[in-house]
């Protein structure tokens, strides 16, 4: 240990020295980088434990919002065509049928998107606004991905897993990424 | 806005293909690997009788982080490339990391937590990897709509993404 009076600058300045643990945390909390998708991660386990706790009393509305896609389904298809039929939440396309289950209404789109706009520096209503109309945009979204699978069903009935399975899975992140752009865009205001 | 539709085209056009080499024996070999690697892993950290394979249809999640990094324009190749592998490396765990919460979680269908947190592991790794345009991206997104353009690169930086004041 040198003596700082032989002439030598100290390396430290004097006080006790924070532990390199909790100095190390601050480095990496301080930098964007880490700090945006650490956020999204804290707000996404938040959000899908608090949706997975209330599972049970939302079950009726989870049965409505899918009945009501169906429904959404079966009238943006009227548009185009009389060749489709609705029954509860069964939509039928010129013969092939989908039944639209909890899973394809788009929540874990909608709940990971909340998450991404929760943690980005905004104003909360500049938040609420983004989660609310992002969320009717991913529900628009996922119609067309609905209506795509039943007219992938219907004319290439042999690619139908392939789309429902493992093309849409994937690109639910560019429908994430895009919406976030968009409100980015149009709504954040500083 | 024009110059989006070319990047999204691309990220369709891998994702698509990338997708088709899962489907067509990707996956298999995969599983396989997994099933090689994952046991003498689960050993060693205590966790031996862990089942490989119950999220298997989550494992695609690799797709969209591949076709993130390889369509996200001014990325330097050592980024692209460091960023793909050290991602592609970080989702593994992470299927070793979520075939392990079958085991607390004994529910027949896929535990909803770790399913969200899969989903969106490529878009959180994207995010992480890619940051240098990533940050330009957000910050030209406030400038666009009437804000003045800051690199939120720096940590200093106010308006940098992940400060919710």
């Amino acid at each position: 240990m040198s003596d700082p009076s032989d002439g030598e600058t100290p390396l430290t300045p004097p006080g006790p020295p924070e532990p390199r643990a909790i100095d190390t945390a601050r480095r990496l909390w301080a930098n964007p980088q880490i700090r945006y998708p650490l956020l999204v991660l804290v707000y996404l386990l938040a959000i899908g434990s608090v949706f997975n706790a209330s599972l049970a009393s939302l079950r009726g509305p989870l049965e409505s919002l899918s009945a009501w896609t169906a429904a959404s389904v079966h009238v943006f298809l009227r548009v185009f065509t009389e060749a489709t039929t609705l029954r509860g939440h069964l939509v039928t396309f010129d013969g092939f049928a989908v039944s639209i289950i909890i899973e394809c209404v788009g929540l874990l789109e909608m709940l990971i998107y909340s998450a991404c706009v929760l943690a980005f520096p905004a104003p909360i209503r500049t938040r609420a606004t983004g989660v609310v109309l992002g969320c009717v945009a991913i529900f628009v979204f996922n119609l067309l991905r609905i209506v795509t699978l039943l007219l992938v069903g219907r004319y290439q009935n042999d690619y139908f897993d392939f789309f429902h399975v493992y093309f849409w899975q994937a690109t639910l992140i560019a429908m994430i990424v895009g919406v976030l752009y968009g409100w980015i865009r149009i709504f954040v205001r500083r | 806005m024009k110059r989006a539709v070319p990047v999204l085209l691309g990220f369709v056009l891998i994702t698509v293909a990338l997708t088709w080499f899962w489907e067509e024996g990707g996956r298999l070999h995969y599983g396989r690997f997994l099933k090689s690697v994952a046991p003498p892993i689960y050993d060693a950290i205590g966790f031996g009788d862990a089942r490989v394979g119950a999220f298997r249809q989550r494992y695609i999640n690799w797709v969209p982080f591949a076709g993130l990094m390889l369509v996200t324009p001014g990325l330097a190749w050592r980024q692209r490339v460091g960023g793909l592998a050290g991602g592609l490396f970080l989702l593994f765990v992470g299927h070793l990391a979520l075939n392990l919460t079958e085991r607390v979680h004994e529910a027949a269908q896929l535990p909803f937590v770790p399913s969200l947190v899969s989903d969106a592991l490529p878009f959180l790794l994207w995010i992480l990897f890619a940051w240098p345009v990533v940050s330009i991206w957000f910050a030209s997104a406030l400038a666009e709509s009437g804000q003045p353009a800051h690199d939120p690169s720096g940590p200093d930086d106010p308006n940098a993404p992940g400060d919710p004041s």
